[in-house]
């Protein structure tokens, strides 16, 4: 036998020290989003001699030492699979009650500043001026109405200012979408240079052979992959040989075909007249989802449900008010303009006075007989809209049964604001805890053990001193045949 | 199962979130008294309270509409009360005038006083409240009685009644219309003015059957504003009772409301101290937890 033992002892040197590597790399990629911890695949080296026919007598084959077969990066993709299909819920949920939260504070009627508040202080300010039309009771009236105008004025362009700014997020988040397919494009051309495999074909079919693993690159697109399934529902299919991966976003139709290859695609937007923002593809259940659900359905709802309300109420005060006869003894008045929260105002008419304010109804024989100066019987008549609209005024279309008034109709929109609210709270919190087990089930498997990288480094370490003593042990027999043999009588 | 510092770490994180969640929640419960603060912490419970808040807002109204009402009644039931002492007065004096022993200038001297009493009755007739005058009907502006238009047409007032809204479809009177007073002819008599002024007239001109007519034209309005008077007592009366439902009906509300919306502060204060010692709990085990590693350990 020759001395080969200096090359099995080096050979435990770099195995060791690789190792070593690796466990500092693990260590100090411990707290690194999106990392997975690595291993060294230590295996045996070739045995020497290999078979022959004209092998030599031996007792059989020696162990030539220890090599790194692959460093092998532990990850579960199942559970990458089942957090990647149940993030997009989350990611929903969340976008929607943002929406919805913001929505709730617009129409927040539970401090007393609410519609519910100004409906009934412009209401019972006509049942003042019912009881009494003198001048004060017509100015208290004008400024309760001003109040109510300027209230639905707020409310309005708090829901447009919503409207917009969840366009704006819907288009940041599009544009997150596109940056994230072209990121996995490119790792998909990296990954593929450093792993690009051979297929070698066996009798029982074909086999790839890969002579190195991008273990930080996929780390990276798979955290890319992660972000991008928080946006919308993604299937992700990977290709054996050369490991691109290609993602569709959304459904089979409808979808988008997110990263084809080495080739990314990007969701387009465009915009209609009101600036609401609609995408190129269906991206499936995800965040961008639950902004336009959010958008389309909650906001459109409440801004729709006040504008009909806004508009029940001009319609219906202005049928009676122009009936009306004011304290001047004229007739034919609206008493409010427009026809919906946005543009509702006070006829220039009455607010510049108030003696237009058709207390009084049209006694018989007007315009020859004038009603008396304390008539406020219109006003009444005015005021009992509060709570009896005529039939087949206001509707709410959830519940046609409902007893038609303004406050009723009200409470419909802001019960089923807040029944929405609640449902996406509540599912907003399940999703999440599912998807922190998820998670976690992951980190189980892919997660940095400090104990036992601490453990590993230790054995290593052993193994390295070992394997340095057994060439110094190799040096010390050279030392004796090379200097001290044959020295007999010297 | 695999567990790693980090997979621990987030545990200790998300457990204590949770439980502050929740201190923020009770928190949040006890500072403001309240249960919810917005329409998802509790749609339905949200909405009570929108339904509730708006029935007792309209109790309020309801509540001083029967105040007001009760003060216009109140001072008509005055004005009346001092109707009927004047108009014993005027029927004592027309008495003195049929007394057969009078002179002249002694009957003259009844008709001045009736005469005084005549102005209290129209100043009783332009009684205001608030600068609105209590018998002139809904035309409440001016002064019913207008001593500067011809005999005759000198009442300004209308015949309209002034209801005020005291309930959900309940209404109450809250005037007397004058005329029924002070220009209608009563059953068996002729008009309180009319009648006035015939009565003065006959006591200076010492027609004793025009005097006689004018007691019996007396006791006919006498007889009218008592009916009148009991008819406004019983309406404030039914203010009376009104009110007392109204404030009955505001607190049953009011209790209903506060079970709704306010929080039960043993409870909640219990809540929150147990949740109190979770937390530090959770804050205690998760430093013992995070802290040492096998690190700590070697050398």
């Amino acid at each position: 036998m020759g001395f080969f033992g200096l090359e099995v002892g080096l050979r435990g040197l770099l195995a060791h020290q690789k190792a070593i590597d690796v466990t500092g790399n693990n260590i100090s990629n411990a707290s690194t989003e999106g990392y997975s911890r690595q291993r060294v695949d230590l295996t045996e080296a070739e045995p020497w001699p290999s078979p022959a026919f004209n092998q030599p007598i031996g007792a059989g084959q020696m162990g030539t030492g220890a090599t790194v077969d692959q460093i092998a990066r532990l990850r579960d993709s199942f559970a990458d699979a089942m957090l990647r299909s149940n993030v997009n819920g989350q990611g929903f949920w969340d976008s929607k009650e943002e929406v919805l939260s913001k929505l709730e504070s617009i129409t927040s009627d539970t401090s007393g500043s609410g519609l519910t508040n100004q409906l009934n202080s412009f209401f019972y300010a006509w049942q003042e001026v019912s009881k009494d039309p003198g001048s004060v009771n017509r100015a208290v009236l004008l400024e309760n109405a001003k109040g109510l105008v300027s209230f639905f004025h707020d409310s309005s362009s708090g829901l447009t200012q919503l409207n917009q700014d969840t366009n704006q997020v819907i288009l940041s988040k599009v544009t997150e979408v596109n940056d994230i397919s072209a990121q996995i494009a490119d790792l998909n051309r990296r990954i593929a240079a450093v792993e690009q495999g051979h297929v070698l074909p066996t009798p029982t079919g074909s086999v790839v052979v890969r002579e190195m693993n991008a273990n930080d690159l996929r780390d990276k697109r798979d955290l890319l992959l992660d972000r991008l399934a928080k946006y919308g529902t993604i299937s992700v299919s990977e290709d054996n040989v050369t490991g691109i991966v290609s993602v569709n976003m959304g459904p089979a139709v409808g979808g988008i075909k997110l990263v084809d290859g080495l080739v990314p695609n990007s969701v387009t937007t465009s915009s209609d007249a009101q600036g609401n923002v609609s995408l190129s593809a269906d991206l499936g259940r995800g965040t961008i989802s639950g902004y336009l659900a959010g958008r389309d359905q909650s906001l459109k709802n409440v801004r729709d449900n006040l504008d009909k309300l806004v508009n029940e109420l001009i319609v219906q005060v202005n049928t009676l008010h122009s009936q009306g006869v004011d304290a001047a003894g004229g007739t034919g008045n609206n008493f409010f303009t427009g026809s919906s929260a946005a543009d509702i105002g006070l006829n220039p008419v009455v607010s510049a006075d108030a003696n237009k304010i058709a207390a009084a109804q049209m006694p018989v024989g007007y315009p020859g007989v004038l009603p008396a100066s304390g008539d406020g019987s219109n006003a009444f008549a005015i005021y009992s809209l509060l709570n009896k609209l005529p039939p087949g005024g206001i509707v709410d279309p959830s519940n046609p049964n409902s007893d038609q008034t303004l406050h009723a109709f009200w409470q419909g929109t802001i019960l089923n604001l807040g029944i929405q609210g609640k449902e996406a709270i509540d599912n907003s919190k399940n999703q999440e805890l599912m998807v922190q087990q998820m998670e976690n089930r992951r980190q189980e498997v892919s997660g940095v053990s400090l104990d036992e990288e601490m453990t590993n480094m230790v054995k290593y370490q052993h193994g390295y001193n070992a394997a340095a003593r057994v060439i110094t042990v190799m040096d010390e027999l050279l030392d004796t045949v090379v200097n001290r043999l044959g020295t007999v009588g010297r | 199962m695999r567990v790693t510092q980090n997979l621990m770490s987030n545990r200790v994180l998300q457990n204590l979130n949770r439980n502050m969640e929740q201190m923020d929640k009770l928190n949040f419960q006890l500072s403001s008294g309240k249960q919810f603060s917005k329409p998802s912490d509790d749609p339905a419970g949200v909405v009570k309270v929108m339904k509730l808040g708006s029935a007792i807002n309209a109790l309020d109204h309801f509540n001083a509409n029967s105040d007001q009402a009760e003060g216009l009644l109140n001072t008509t039931e005055g004005a009346l009360a001092d109707l009927t002492n004047i108009i014993n007065r005027v029927r004592e004096l027309a008495v003195q005038g049929t007394n057969g022993t009078l002179d002249n200038s002694e009957r003259h001297a009844i008709s001045i006083e009736i005469g005084q009493l005549r102005e209290q009755v129209k100043s009783i007739a332009n009684i205001d409240q608030g600068g609105k005058y209590i018998f002139a009907g809904t035309n409440f502006n001016v002064p019913p009685w207008d001593a500067s238009k011809p005999p005759g047409s000198e009442w300004q007032g209308n015949d309209q009644s002034i209801k005020y809204q005291v309930g959900e479809s309940s209404f109450v009177e809250v005037n007397v219309p004058g005329g029924s007073i002070f220009t209608q002819a009563p059953v068996g008599g002729q008009s309180l003015m009319a009648a006035l002024d015939s009565l003065m007239t006959n006591l200076d001109s010492g027609n004793f059957s025009g005097i006689g007519q004018g007691i019996t034209d007396m006791q006919a309005n006498l007889e009218n504003v008592i009916k009148i008077r009991a008819d406004v007592g019983a309406r404030s009366n039914r203010v009376d009772m009104t009110k007392n439902r109204l404030e009955d009906m505001t607190n049953n509300l009011q209790n209903l409301l506060s079970k709704a919306q306010d929080i039960d502060m043993a409870e909640v204060i219990t809540q929150l101290k147990s949740q109190d010692s979770t937390y530090r709990a959770a804050l205690a085990s998760g430093a013992q937890i995070i802290q040492p590693s096998l690190l700590d350990f070697l050398k």
